[in-house]
């Protein structure tokens, strides 16, 4: 258990960092997680197809205010599963860039000599290093570690992708036990 | 993505256990498939598909997503493991391509090597021993060993590899998990009522 001393200095401390200040500093912050849209609220058409394939209804329209058992847990795991659906989608897009990628580097030599890769800077830098100037050079390289092709940046956005799978898994995984918990009651009920 | 093999498997066409109903293919209809990959068969996905839906006769529509959810996860196993296994080989590659323009292991650029060198960087992955036994007779002579190759080659893509490593594991539990929950609502939806009196009609 914490002391009082230390239960002081966490409160001392956390009045020091409570995030950002500023109008821009919030609203940049507010943004962070727009850049994949990820975390939004999925589409409410995404949602009402899901909804109709767990109650095996085509004509059934989810009701956010409604009062029976049933139907929240049904919309619950509809919004879960929709999530889950966005979320396998940006995974699936991050790995076929990568099996792409992959797929060109494997592909049998051609008899037309070297040619350029744009999707590997380091090649750029290795065919322009005698011709240019270092502030170019150094853009380049700078190119070359942290450009969104290369395999460093490709493996951080597959990362990315797989902890928001896995964190939709898991709501959607709650969400599906809350529906079977559901169902006898309403069996029985009925 | 113009340029992949898009394979669409249509989920209604997925329900063989004749206990969905027309209304069941129809929502079934409206939910996204899986898209193949390059170098990914069809025919086999098709194949494990079947066995699964044999295996798991799913009974109602939702009951059909979260089979194919399970195949989904298969199936990315399958292609994880791929993927893998083609980072290291493109790399082993790439480190033998130095191999024979430099007499050194290590990745040369595309402009640093001539057509010899990559001709016999890519016949030393070969599948076929007759092709890949020339390239490994010349490697002889550098005396360098494939076994050199493939540790230069892992050491470099290490950080790439693992991540897939580490989603195969983890696809490990997810499936275990989804399967223990897709057999906890079969048995939800067969479970017989309590006091459940037949009304004859």
């Amino acid at each position: 258990m914490s002391t009082a001393r230390q239960i002081e200095a966490n409160q001392k401390n956390a009045a020091k960092s409570t995030g950002p200040k500023t109008g821009r500093g919030k609203a940049k912050s507010a943004g962070n997680a727009r850049a994949h849209g990820l975390t939004t609220p999925p589409a409410l058409e995404a949602v009402t197809r899901w909804y109709r394939t767990i109650l095996d209804d085509i004509s059934a329209v989810p009701d956010p205010l409604s009062q029976n058992e049933t139907g929240r847990a049904a919309l619950s795991l509809a919004e879960a599963e929709a999530q889950l659906e966005r979320a396998r989608g940006a995974e699936e897009q991050v790995l076929a860039d990568i099996a792409k990628a992959l797929d060109q580097s494997t592909q049998a030599p051609g008899d037309g000599g070297p040619t350029l890769d744009l999707d590997r800077p380091d090649e750029i830098f290795e065919v322009l290093k005698d011709e240019m100037d270092p502030e170019l050079r150094m853009m380049i390289k700078l190119l070359t570690r942290y450009g969104p092709n290369t395999t460093k940046s490709r493996t951080e956005r597959l990362r990315l992708s797989q902890r928001y799978r896995r964190e939709a898994e898991a709501r959607r995984r709650r969400a599906l036990h809350r529906w079977i918990a559901v169902q006898p009651r309403e069996q029985i009920g009925a | 993505m113009e340029d992949f093999l898009v394979a669409k498997s249509n989920l209604a066409n997925q329900i063989e256990t004749g206990a969905a109903h027309a209304a069941g293919s129809e929502l079934l209809d409206l939910l996204p498939g899986i898209e193949l990959f390059p170098g990914e068969d069809e025919t086999t996905y098709e194949g494990l598909r079947q066995a699964f839906m044999a295996d798991l006769a799913p009974g109602t529509p939702y009951e059909t997503a979260l089979a194919h959810n399970l195949i989904t996860l298969e199936w990315e196993a399958i292609r994880h493991r791929r993927i893998r296994d083609g980072l290291l080989l493109a790399e082993y590659r790439d480190q033998a391509m130095g191999v024979f323009s430099k007499g050194e292991v290590g990745a040369v650029s595309s402009f640093g090597r001539s057509k010899e060198d990559e001709d016999a960087a890519f016949a030393l992955v070969n599948p076929d021993p007759e092709i890949r036994q020339p390239a490994e007779l010349q490697l002889a002579e550098y005396q360098i060993t494939p076994a050199e190759i493939l540790a230069k080659a892992y050491r470099q893509v290490a950080k790439s590899v693992e991540i897939h490593e580490r989603i195969l594991s983890d696809i490990e539990i997810r499936r275990r998990r989804l399967r223990d929950d897709f057999d906890r609502l079969k048995t939800a939806r067969n479970r017989p009522v309590e006091d459940a009196e037949v009304v004859e009609g």
